[in-house]
């Protein structure tokens, strides 16, 4: 069912609160309608990245998650938290017919991406591609009811696909809650909205490369919707890219050949009831290539798509293109 | 047992939570800087032979459990946004 909204010009003055900052290698944006929750609800979001980055980082020695490593697959207890990261994980892995997977950590660190993204020097020598499905998803087995998991020896995990949606789904809900004002969420561009939107809804832009709200891109297609909850994410090859010898590598991989997923999609937004969804969605979409289209359709997500030559694409109810 | 890397064209056998697809074909062609200046590596899936224990949904289905937004976006050309979704 489409929500209709009141024409913009109805719209009143918008009285939102902002806050942005840097965790997690990313932009951090936490917009309030009510001001007054500001410092509060920036003092919470804060908290909650710093717990999922202790339970959930790749690249921390002292996560939880690194702790795995070592198990040998061995049956291990874990936290609450990083027992519903390892739920939602897997569930965007079955959700997206296995092209949304965890067990992709060994293939990315192999490539190169083996830090914080900060820390990975953006060119360097040649490595070696080997085609290598990634272990799959299946292989993890989690028991949710006494948060034990199972990590087959070898098998390392990324949860780099899910955790940054999940935690804005999270923290959003609490904000929401906690508040009891409208609250949306980004994280590094995955978007949450939670409790009562503003009038005519949350303006956001989707584009190809990171900025800041203020700074509309010079280049590349882009365009602004207005959306009233849910969350919307984007997934690019365009981001989060780095060079070895002559290959420009990205952080997509496709789990059949464990490595980064190839054109025709370079950019992929979907809009969907969760940002892990949109996210799961996104991701999917440009790791499934020429699948995508037919996919996202049938699963009837709003949702646009960029070609590697910048040609827009949408589905599913995403307003027609508006190229700039 | 040591694991085999498959070479273009080999033939790739795995489960991948497909319900349809358990033979799959992986041809990979790698290359420098294709004209995305991504690495190029074109997968081709064949859906012929075998049978797979896959419960999940399949690509054709839209049975994926992904839950739908409360409604369609609206284009809103000119409003400063409240957020950027960029795919950093």
């Amino acid at each position: 069912m489409t929500t209709l909204h009141p024409p913009r010009a109805d719209r009143p003055t918008p009285e939102h609160a902002a806050a942005e900052w840097s965790a997690w290698g990313t932009t951090v944006r936490l917009v309030l309608t009510e001001p007054t929750g500001l410092d509060q609800a920036r003092e919470l979001l804060a908290a909650d990245l710093a717990a999922l980055d202790l339970a959930c980082s790749r690249f921390r020695p002292d996560s939880e998650l690194r702790s795995l490593d070592h198990r040998e697959g061995e049956a291990t207890r874990i936290s609450p938290l990083l027992t519903e990261a390892l739920q939602v994980a897997l569930r965007a892995a079955r959700s997206s017919n296995g092209l949304v997977d965890p067990t992709v950590g060994g293939a990315i660190a192999e490539i190169g991406y083996d830090r914080d993204f900060a820390a990975v020097a953006p060119r360097g020598p040649s490595v070696a591609l080997r085609i290598r499905p990634v272990p799959g998803w299946r292989q993890v087995s989690l028991d949710v009811a006494n948060r034990q998991v199972q990590v087959p020896a070898g098998v390392q995990l990324d949860l780099g696909a899910t955790a940054k949606a999940f935690a804005a789904d999270r923290a959003a809900e609490r904000l929401a809650r906690v508040l009891g004002c409208g609250v949306l969420v980004s994280l590094g561009g995955d978007i949450a909205m939670a409790g009562p939107a503003p009038a005519g809804g949350w303006t956001v832009r989707v584009q190809d490369t990171p900025g800041r709200p203020a700074d509309a891109p010079d280049e590349g297609p882009h365009e602004t919707v207005r959306v009233t909850g849910g969350g919307l994410a984007t997934s690019s090859t365009t981001a989060r890219r780095w060079i070895r010898g002559d290959t420009v590598l990205h952080h997509l991989i496709d789990p059949l050949t464990g490595l980064p997923a190839p054109a025709p999609w370079r950019t992929v937004s979907v809009y969907a009831g969760s940002c892990v969804d949109a996210n799961t969605a996104s991701a999917a979409a440009v790791v499934g290539g020429r699948t995508a289209l037919r996919w996202l359709t049938s699963v009837g997500l709003p949702a646009r798509l960029v070609d590697v030559h910048g040609a827009v694409r949408t589905v599913g109810g995403w307003p027609a293109q508006d190229v700039r | 047992m040591p694991q085999r890397h498959p070479a273009p064209g080999d033939p790739v056998r795995r489960e991948v939570g497909l319900r349809r697809l358990s033979s799959l074909t992986v041809t990979a062609v790698l290359a420098s800087a294709a004209a995305t200046g991504v690495v190029a590596a074109a997968a081709h899936h064949s859906t012929t032979g075998g049978t797979s224990s896959s419960t999940g949904s399949s690509t054709d289905d839209g049975n994926t459990g992904l839950q739908a937004p409360p409604g369609a976006p609206l284009s809103d050309s000119g409003s400063q946004p409240d957020g950027v979704s960029s795919g950093s």
